[in-house]
């Protein structure tokens, strides 16, 4: 029987692994997606520092889990995001309300599509 | 990396599915399974390889996931007969009697061309010599004979013969003493270098090859560079 378990257990724990990441991804881009709101509508009140203090803190804890989103996710999506949130921490600091809620809305989309790459959904599949 | 684990279980699944309505021909020696193994984890294996944006995971888990499968299908194969069938497919007879099933050659997509190929390959250039031939599930042809076509052999002809078949056993290996195999022929380094020495040899090492039977018939080849 150990013919049967052993590829058995293994194709349980790839699933389940596969079905973990996917659940992690889309936790954590849902967190980081709440935190880019909260920092949109810091700008929206003209509280740029505020903006940016958010802002930097979402970047960290981006970055944070950059080692192991690249071991599973495709790195040209995983540096898009990245350059969307060079381009919006630049233009917090130059505090320019139209690029910075522009540059928020594509990094909130991207983030997005990442996790719906990691989604377990006929879409995806098929 | 859900999305890659579905993808590889459902297109392993397709292209077992293809191959099996392919027919034989197509799968040549490898069983279908081995074949689809082998076609997608070549290919699964040099993506990650050369586009570095890839993540080295999503090949290695296909590949897993592949190999598992694999392993599950052969288990399987193994527990049921009927299982096997399905994976492996039958033998299927082409010529019954001296007479070619046509129906049979149509749903393998098996050709005149290919049977008479594969039954000149096996020394047959005449057809009605051949009582029955069956379509294995490797792709090769398996060809009986009619009694009056078969090679004459001491039983047809009712003589008695001594059994003289021995296995050869490998001593020395370009150069190498098979050391278990010397023992399990029952002879020693003394035995070997006393055969050396007979034959002008000085070396194992200047042997490419030495073999000895069940009879204690010894064949030496030199190295070309040592004679």
């Amino acid at each position: 029987m150990k013919a049967f378990y052993i590829p058995a257990a293994l194709l349980a724990v790839i699933l389940g692994f596969s079905l973990w990441t996917g659940r992690y991804v889309e936790l954590r881009t849902s967190h980081w997606t709440a935190l880019l709101e909260e920092t949109d509508a810091a700008a929206g009140e003209e509280n740029w520092p505020e903006a940016r203090r958010r802002l930097d803190g979402t970047y960290e804890d981006w970055e944070s889990s950059q080692t192991f989103f690249h071991t599973i996710m495709d790195h040209q999506e995983l540096d898009e995001a990245e350059s969307l949130f060079a381009g919006a921490r630049a233009a917090c600091a130059e505090q320019d309300d139209a690029d910075f809620h522009m540059l928020l809305a594509q990094l909130m989309s991207q983030l997005r599509l990442l996790a719906e790459t990691q989604s377990v959904s006929v879409k995806n599949i098929l | 990396m859900t999305t890659a684990f579905f993808r590889t279980v459902i297109l392993y699944f397709i292209l077992m599915v293809g191959l099996r309505l392919m027919g034989k021909r197509q799968i040549g020696e490898l069983e279908p399974s081995e074949l689809v193994l082998t076609l997608i984890i070549s290919d699964l294996a040099a993506v990650p390889m050369q586009d570095f944006g890839i993540p080295l995971v999503n090949g290695i888990f296909p590949i897993v996931t592949l190999l598992c499968l694999s392993m599950l299908l052969s288990f399987f194969s193994l527990k049921s007969v009927r299982f096997r069938g399905l994976v492996c497919g039958y033998p299927t007879v082409i010529i019954r009697e001296g007479k070619i099933l046509q129906q049979n050659m149509a749903r393998n997509r098996f050709t005149v061309d290919e049977l008479l190929e594969q039954l000149r390959s096996q020394g047959y250039s005449d057809l009605s010599a051949v009582k029955y031939a069956i379509l294995e599930t490797s792709g090769q042809v398996s060809v009986l004979p009619y009694t009056k076509a078969s090679p004459v052999t001491p039983q047809v002809m009712n003589q008695q013969v001594e059994d003289d078949v021995t296995l050869p056993v490998l001593l020395i290996n370009d150069g190498h003493i098979m050391s278990e195999n010397l023992a399990a022929s029952g002879r020693d380094q003394a035995w070997l270098e006393g055969q050396l020495k007979t034959r002008r040899l000085t070396s194992p090492r200047q042997v490419f090859f030495m073999t000895v039977d069940e009879a204690g018939t010894v064949v030496c080849v030199a190295k070309e560079e040592a004679q």
